[in-house]
């Protein structure tokens, strides 16, 4: 842009380019366009800023339905390929729980802090089947996921006096106390995730470094990460994490 | 934009254009895996490849629908070279260098698709750099320049804002041409000429 340019000039091309001039000022402008490249110059940067962003500050209803699509599709490429591995008919239901909830943890990476990022958000709740411990089970999906953590973690408390092996109920005790900020009270459940072999085995370890992360003690945390083995579900978002720290 | 016939792919814009889930989800399917090994090759995280990918094929939509885009290339060349120049130019925003591994080699682009991607990449880049500047100007500024850019009467916009016809004028034409300085002191730092 030429140095030159005033204010006048300026006033001149808003003018000349909102089809504001009488015809004598105009034709005078115009052959001044003819033999000053830097007005002519102006005027076309101007014209290209003004139908630039005319046309990107007008709301496009199709190109926000567009972005949603593009949004739903992006695990394709976020998300690690996942292993199939063939569950008994009982498993089943575990097994789509365990996925959605690292769906569920996949999809809030925009959180603030670490533990933020990476704590559980969800319980699903089992399949309706009618039995006492399922109704328990049941409350405590809805407790927690209304962030009752003390709650529950009662009624997760009366499903493990009746089922002591049920590990879906003690992953989520641990959880809850993780949630309910008692990651010392959640450790022993998850270390008996860990232990164990359901399916949520290294959830229990992921959760464990978790619980450690909490209380700023990251040299554990790691260690708790280190544990996860490549071919676990939750490996990808445990090498993810360790990179952060 | 080439006035040629359109190559068969021209469905994947057509798809684009008309939020036609199935095609869309076959774009990802088809051409995401190798966007993200590039980027992922050259500095960057699966992350970094989803909001590449995602912004890419935006950028290929506003061409279309706003500059009348038409491939005449197959549609994965044209759009690994948007998501490359973009990627290319992430990389010189964060100040990092040394990009190693090419995807040159694999493709050939003929110089017509080669400009219109570049050309697609370029066009939505400025449009964001003018975005941002307009953002940073004042309230006033921002809110005139506005205004003005919508369909409605100045005599009316004057009046909304509560000024004459020829202050909102002067004062637009102010605005413009600090919004200007702004974008040309910008355009190298965005990696644009």
């Amino acid at each position: 842009m030429g140095t030159d340019m005033n204010e006048l000039d300026h006033e001149l091309i808003e003018r000349y380019l909102s089809g504001d001039m009488d015809p004598d000022t105009k034709a005078a402008f115009e052959s001044r366009l003819e033999t000053e490249p830097d007005l002519l110059h102006t005027l076309q940067t101007w014209r290209n800023v003004e139908a630039t962003l005319r046309q990107t500050l007008q709301p496009d209803a199709q190109r926000e339905e567009l972005k949603k699509t593009l949004h739903e599709l992006r695990p394709v490429i976020t998300k690690q390929p996942a292993k199939v591995v063939r569950f008994n008919r009982s498993l089943l239901a575990i097994a789509s729980l365990a996925a959605a909830v690292a769906l569920i943890l996949y999809l809030s990476p925009w959180e603030q802090d670490l533990y933020q990022q990476y704590g559980a958000k969800e319980m699903i709740s089992p399949a309706e089947r009618g039995t006492g411990t399922d109704t328990l089970l049941a409350n405590a999906a809805h407790q927690f996921n209304h962030h009752h953590y003390a709650q529950a973690i009662t009624t997760l408390d009366k499903v493990l006096a009746d089922q002591p092996d049920n590990a879906y109920a003690r992953y989520y005790r641990g959880l809850s106390y993780l949630e309910n900020k008692q990651p010392a009270q959640a450790r022993p459940d998850l270390e008996a995730i860990y232990n164990g072999e359901s399916v949520f085995k290294y959830e229990g370890a992921f959760f464990m470094a978790l619980s450690y992360l909490k209380e700023k003690n990251e040299d554990k945390c790691r260690e708790w990460l280190e544990k996860i083995p490549e071919d676990a579900d939750i490996y990808a978002k445990a090498r993810e994490l360790l990179e952060k720290l | 934009m080439s006035t040629q016939t359109p190559h068969a792919d021209q469905y994947f814009i057509h798809a684009l254009l008309n939020n036609e889930a199935q095609v869309v989800g076959e774009i990802y399917r088809r051409f995401a895996p190798r966007v993200k090994h590039y980027i992922m090759q050259n500095s960057g995280t699966a992350d970094d490849a989803a909001d590449i990918f995602q912004e890419s094929l935006v950028d290929i939509y506003n061409q279309a629908r706003y500059k009348n885009l038409v491939l005449t290339c197959p549609f994965e060349p044209f759009l690994l070279m948007v998501c490359k120049r973009k990627w290319l130019n992430e990389l010189k925003k964060r100040g990092r260098q040394g990009v190693t591994k090419d995807l040159d080699d694999q493709f050939n682009l003929g110089e017509d698709s080669f400009r219109d991607a570049e050309k697609t990449w370029a066009d939505n880049e400025k449009a964001r750099l003018f975005k941002a500047m307009l953002e940073k100007m004042g309230e006033r500024c921002q809110e005139i320049i506005r205004w003005s850019l919508t369909d409605k009467p100045q005599e009316e916009i004057a009046s909304k804002l509560g000024v004459t016809y020829g202050y909102l004028r002067k004062k637009k034409s102010e605005c413009m041409a600090a919004l200007i300085s702004e974008i040309k002191e910008n355009l190298s730092k965005w990696g644009l000429t």
